[in-house]
């Protein structure tokens, strides 16, 4: 259950721009956030900051220890990334030697890997693919495995880059359920607002590198001034509900 | 080309795999010890792409086509010790999955298109001043080279007469070598338009 | 998309696609071994002795194995091109005599078709985990379970370039051809080179740090 804190967190690209601006951020222990914004907003960068994956001015907490060189690989072992291409995570011979990868640094050993593996597999209804290759699955069954892998490393934080993306309405309940259910500190990053409303108790708005708001997903969602200033829409099922609060 | 199996006697077959595989383990020994871990998918990554380079050919319109091996732009991109290795596995694949080239000719193969096109070529290239004319007469040195050694091989293994095979051979692999050094030379300009840092990462 | 293709008929089930990996690979490399090396010892004085009793030897395999024969064949028959070119020119040469064209000519054959039973039985990850317990470096087993995992991907790929390229070049020839091709190349190879940073990132995120055993 990682608490999170970002303080003046910049992260700049080789021609100057600035990916993210002086982003000051805490999220709870156990809290489930969602970070909104446009294309080019920021997301990725600030997901890729708390991983530790590119190097940023700023101080990042994970648990009261700030990312460093030193600290990465111990911060990583209660981290899991769930990327938004399956291909990227998946490149191991087998679906079970794809969700096994890893486990090992947990300090697992081989069998408690695999079965772990297996439980995680069943939990996503992959059971059975174990000897599977990701290349011959389709699209929503790879997102099952990527998903299968982060649940088998049962990490106090877990990251999501549109988990949602090109799934089909039953694999993104799927996903849902999976999400409602899951233990730790939980980020999604995506432009799936509906899913926001389902599944995240608080939602960060994020622009140009900068956290322009940070709240209640619905009251943030509804304001639909901000909404369109940030080349957003007020999500469907809002709209039809003009009088509720 | 990739010879199939069946063409080369046992000496040269027994020969070629004693050169390669000798090749092989010193270039593995370099790069095992000196590769970085982010440079372990990389190698795997380009070795799918020159895998399907090889596998497709290359056409050229007309009717005819080329097949190109990716080895001199392997070698500029890694190194040729990295390139060679990377050669060696997709020599291997090809054989095994798609049966383009034998597996007792592997030998003759790796040192003809590995040996040849990683180091031979790589050497014209930083011989040769110029980036131009340096990745032209590499492609066609290193496959004159290849050609001459393929020669070789078929007739001391008495399938071909030696002066009929040379001078085919030295025909074809000259032009496919300058289409390669071409096209290598094209890839590169399209990498430093596109994605400049790239080849600034990997020097 | 599916590309089975490869691995075809690799999941089948048979006496032969029963046997251990180690079997089949040995038994593979033995046959050829024999086929290129080593003919004369089947030979007992007749010079095409030997190379029908192989060929017979094979036939029996590929019925067992319940691989569909019209694939092997056919897989196996483009080969003969090339072994009927060689044999025509030492014929015209007066270099061979009748039995060695009919030698070189199955020979070529037989081998591809050897190589077809081993990977038409025996899956290439299979292969691989098998040359791995042999001793082959962990570095060259990594390479090649790459390449062969992100191979589809590039396929898949290059067939949504073509025919992006078919739409607005289709008539271009020559020079302008080339361009074009290696442009997609070009392109291909960023992809790969990006996918590759991707993948090491999320090797990374799950403890990788370079160590391949």
């Amino acid at each position: 259950m990682s608490k999170i804190q970002i303080s003046n967190l910049t992260y700049k690209y080789s021609d100057g721009v600035a990916a993210l601006d002086e982003v000051n951020l805490t999220l709870d222990h156990g809290s489930k956030t969602a970070l909104v914004g446009p294309n080019g907003a920021g997301k990725t960068s600030l997901l890729m900051s708390i991983s530790g994956l590119i190097q940023t001015q700023g101080d990042i907490k994970i648990d009261g220890v700030s990312i460093s060189k030193e600290s990465l690989s111990d911060l990583r072992k209660d981290m899991s990334f769930v990327f938004q291409n399956p291909d990227e995570m998946l490149f191991m011979p087998t679906v079970l030697e794809d969700v096994c990868f890893g486990l090992d640094t947990l300090g697992l050993s081989e069998a408690q890997a695999k079965t772990r593996a297996r439980e995680a597999l069943e939990q996503v209804s992959l059971g059975g693919f174990d000897e599977r290759s990701a290349h011959h699955l389709s699209y929503g069954e790879r997102r099952g495995v990527c998903l299968a892998t982060s649940i088998a490393r049962r990490s106090a934080l877990t990251i999501f880059d549109e988990p949602t993306r090109e799934l089909d309405p039953f694999g993104r309940r799927n996903f849902i359920n999976l999400f409602l259910q899951m233990a730790g500190t939980l980020i999604l990053a995506t432009h799936d607002l509906e899913l926001v409303l389902e599944t995240c108790e608080q939602m960060i708005l994020i622009d140009g590198g900068s956290v322009i708001q940070q709240g209640d997903p619905k009251t943030i969602l509804m304001d639909q001034e901000l909404m369109e200033q940030h080349r957003l829409e007020v999500p469907h099922s809002l709209t039809r509900h003009p009088h509720s609060h | 080309m990739h010879i199939p199996d069946g063409f080369l006697s046992t000496p040269v077959t027994l020969g070629t795999i004693g050169v390669s595989v000798t090749a092989l383990t010193y270039s593995f020994k370099k790069v095992n010890q000196t590769i970085k871990p982010e440079q372990i998918p990389l190698m795997g990554l380009l070795a799918s792409f020159v895998f399907m380079i090889q596998l497709f050919s290359f056409p050229i319109g007309v009717g005819t086509s080329v097949h190109l091996t990716g080895a001199l732009l392997l070698s500029i991109l890694l190194g040729p010790r990295a390139g060679f290795i990377i050669m060696a596995v997709s020599l291997l694949a090809l054989s095994l999955l798609f049966q383009h080239g034998g597996i007792f000719s592997l030998g003759a193969n790796l040192l003809n298109m590995g040996l040849v096109g990683c180091f031979v070529g790589y050497g014209f290239y930083r011989l040769i001043p110029g980036e131009r004319w340096s990745l032209i007469i590499a492609g066609v040195g290193s496959g004159i080279i290849s050609a001459i050694l393929c020669a070789l091989e078929l007739a001391a293994s008495n399938m071909l007469e030696m002066s009929v095979a040379l001078k085919t051979m030295m025909l074809i692999y000259g032009v496919t070598g300058l289409i390669e050094g071409t096209i290598t030379l094209l890839i590169l300009d399209f990498l430093r338009k596109i994605k400049p840092e790239l080849l600034d990462q990997l020097s | 998309m599916n590309h089975a293709f490869i691995d075809r008929y690799a999941r089948l089930k048979s006496p032969i696609h029963n046997l251990k990996s180690s079997q089949k690979l040995l038994s593979a490399f033995s046959m050829l071994a024999l086929l290129l090396l080593g003919l004369p010892l089947l030979n007992f004085g007749n010079a095409l002795f030997g190379i029908l009793l192989y060929g017979f030897w094979l036939l029996m395999i590929a019925i067992i194995s319940r691989i569909p024969l019209t694939f092997l064949f056919s897989r196996s028959a483009l080969v003969l091109p090339f072994s009927a070119l060689i044999v025509i020119v030492n014929f015209y040469s007066g270099n061979f005599e009748f039995d060695q064209m009919i030698v070189t000519l199955f020979k070529s054959f037989f081998s591809v078709f050897t190589l077809l039973l081993l990977t038409s039985t025996t899956a290439f990850n299979d292969i691989l985990k098998q040359l791995s317990q042999w001793g082959m470096p962990r570095l060259l087993i990594t390479i090649l379970a790459f390449m062969y995992r992100y191979f589809f991907l590039l396929l898949d790929e290059i067939e949504a370039l073509e025919r992006a390229v078919q739409m607005r070049h289709s008539s271009v020839t020559g020079w302008k051809r080339i361009k074009v091709y290696s442009n997609i190349i070009g392109v291909l190879l960023i992809h790969s080179f990006e996918r590759a940073e991707n993948v090491y990132q999320a090797m990374q995120m799950r403890g990788f740090s370079g160590d391949l055993s």
